[in-house]
């Protein structure tokens, strides 16, 4: 025992109960080292109290009574020790954290639910096309998996975001007068006429969840990759099959619509975004018409080049549905019976609108003829209205990305036939009068030939 | 070690007690004193663990005896020996009092130690020693009980103001 345990037996000293060998090692111990014998010299004083028998006894009583007036219970000794009072801390610490851990799993849980429940409350934006093509790109195919799967899920980084854009969307949802207003001074009266029809539909199918499962996971398949994951207001337009095309259709999991609008390019997924649904959010339309001007300045080659294949979007409206407020082009006025070709293209080129009468087999309607010029440059995404007179039989519409000359244009128009391996689809939106708005999409999968060229039978676009 | 080994080095343990009490003039008249007593009272006394708490005793008493010499010879008041009353061959009612007096102190400050300490306390005032206490209170090591011994003792005197006395 070292001399640092000896001091250990003072106590005993005192209540005289040291062993032989304790007094033996604490006494030799004593002998050797000052400060134990004067420790020891001080304690005389308390073991002469503690030899006095009486007092002895006295202090046994108190004790004794002390001990019988605070009964301690088992539970309470244990706590007192400090082993006790760690295992309590560590259980209370594992308690707590299992609540606070419950709760934020409980919240995310919820918050999960509620970013589905906003999604599924907007019905999916789903390209046209998609309802048409069931077979979806198989790129996309795990990503819908994943939002069909259970919320629970999705992990909370997607959460939030999906959360923040449903913020951003309901933001957006609030001022879609003001938008629908400011659109109404540009876009053309068959895109205002598609924008009112689909908020109807979406009016409808908010309540009644219109679309159904299929549609609208074939609507999410067909979600390109890069666009947001908003889903948007749109009542996916109802849907005639593809059309065949007159020529060659190659059979494809791509869209015409799809192709139209490109695959990669950011601002083209927003231009279909923006005419699908009318009620997307005015940060991703300023975007869009930043991109737009941009496009406009002449900066289209930067965004698309000559990746994209060559897309025409048209529509044809009589007089009557066209309304008052629509702007052509062509130098002519609205006639009573005749046709307005309304054209879109996916990329800046260079159109001829050409048509075919009885009497008059090919003559060009688009430029007109008295201008010497035998195309007109379209610019991407901006719409022209062109109106058809009467009493033609079919029109040809040749968009390319090279001027024409009259070589070409006498050898493609007399050939009447339409380029090879172009896709076309029909979108049919309906009308608040019951009536029918088809637009359709043209594009040529071939990214090597500079033109497209269709044929329009008239009075069956 | 023999007899004479141990009062030797009892008696420079007992000098240097001593002068840290008192000064040195008088510590070696209170050394000289206890060593007399262990010399002539009891000669036949040679164990160590008997002989050295004698020695304690011994000189717990030679430094009461000093104190009141010391009140005697008005070396504290400077009174005149006339005045003081004759001495009582047993307790005085000073010292009486003081005992009482140590008594209630040690009373108050073990009713404010732990549940352990008292327990400790009242096995070692019932002469168990710590051997038994180690098996009444279920310790495995007696270390154990000779560290919660000495961490109550600690307390208590700290309780009584740091002094037994």
């Amino acid at each position: 025992m070292s001399e640092h345990d000896l001091n250990k037996l003072l106590g005993g000293f005192a209540a005289n109960t040291l062993t032989a060998e304790e007094k033996q090692q604490l006494y030799s111990a004593a002998l050797q080292d000052q400060e134990l014998f004067n420790v020891l010299a001080d304690e005389q004083t308390l073991k002469e109290l503690l030899a006095d028998p009486a007092v002895r006894r006295r202090l046994v009583q108190a004790l004794q009574k002390n001990s019988s007036t605070a009964p301690s219970s088992p539970w309470l000794d244990w706590f007192r020790r400090p082993a006790g009072l760690a295992w309590a801390g560590g259980l209370a610490a594992t308690f707590f954290a299992i609540i606070l851990s419950t709760r934020i799993y409980q919240d995310s849980v919820k918050e999960a639910g509620r970013s589905v429940a906003i999604e599924e409350e907007t019905p999916a934006a789903a390209p046209a096309p998609s309802v048409t093509k069931p077979t979806a790109p198989s790129i996309n195919e795990p990503r819908l998996n994943t939002q069909d799967s259970a919320p629970s899920s999705v992990p909370p980084k997607k959460n939030a975001l999906a959360d923040k854009m449903a913020k951003r969307e309901t933001t957006a949802r609030a001022m879609p007068e003001e938008r629908r207003a400011r659109n109404s001074a540009t876009d053309s009266p068959l895109q205002q006429l598609e924008q009112d029809g689909l908020q109807k539909q979406t009016g409808s199918t908010s309540d009644k969840r219109a679309p159904s499962n299929e549609e609208a996971s074939a609507s999410a398949d067909h979600r390109p990759a890069s666009a947001p994951s908003t889903p948007a207001m749109t009542p996916a337009p109802t849907k005639v099959p593809t059309t065949a095309a007159p020529t060659g259709q190659v059979a494809s999991a791509l869209s015409a619509r799809s192709m139209f609008y490109g695959e990669r390019a950011e601002f083209d997924t927003a231009l279909m975004a923006e005419e699908q649904e009318p009620s997307q959010s005015a940060q991703r339309s300023g975007r869009f018409e930043q991109k737009k001007g941009a496009l406009v300045a002449g900066k289209p080659a930067k965004v698309t080049g000559f990746t994209k294949p060559l897309g025409i979007r048209y529509s044809l409206m009589t007089s009557e549905t066209k309304g008052p407020h629509s702007d052509t082009d062509g130098g002519s006025t609205n006639q009573a019976g005749s046709i307005y070709l309304i054209i879109d293209v996916n990329q800046d080129g260079y159109l001829q609108v050409w048509g075919e009468t009885e009497s008059l087999q090919h003559h060009l309607l688009f430029p007109i003829s008295e201008d010497e010029q035998l195309s007109s440059k379209l610019i991407a995404h901006q719409r022209r209205t062109i109106p058809v007179a009467a009493g033609h039989g079919t029109i040809i519409l040749r968009f390319s990305r090279i001027l024409f000359d009259s070589s070409t244009k006498q050898a493609i128009v007399l050939s009447g036939q339409s380029s090879l391996g172009q896709l076309q689809e029909s979108v049919t939106t309906d009308e608040t009068s019951g009536s029918h708005e088809q637009t359709t999409y043209v594009v040529n999968q071939d990214l090597s030939v500079p033109e497209l060229m269709v044929r329009i039978p008239i009075g069956k676009p | 070690m023999n007899r004479d080994q141990i009062l030797a080095a009892l008696r420079e343990r007992i000098l240097a007690f001593a002068t840290s009490r008192v000064s040195r003039d008088h510590a070696e008249d209170l050394t000289q004193d206890t060593m007399a007593v262990l010399h002539e009272k009891y000669p036949m006394v040679s164990e160590l663990t008997e002989l050295v708490p004698l020695a304690f005793q011994v000189l717990r008493y030679k430094m009461l005896d000093a104190h009141r010499k010391a009140l005697r010879h008005g070396e504290y008041n400077q009174e005149s020996v006339e005045g003081l009353p004759l001495a009582d061959t047993g307790d005085d009612p000073v010292t009486q009092l003081d005992q009482k007096q140590r008594v209630d102190r040690l009373l108050s400050a073990i009713a404010q130690l732990g549940e352990r300490c008292r327990e400790l306390f009242r096995l070692k005032l019932e002469g168990k020693s710590f051997p038994e206490i180690q098996k009444l209170m279920s310790q495995t090591s007696i270390n154990t009980i000779y560290t919660w011994d000495f961490r109550c003792r600690k307390q208590l005197l700290a309780l009584m103001g740091g002094s037994w006395d």
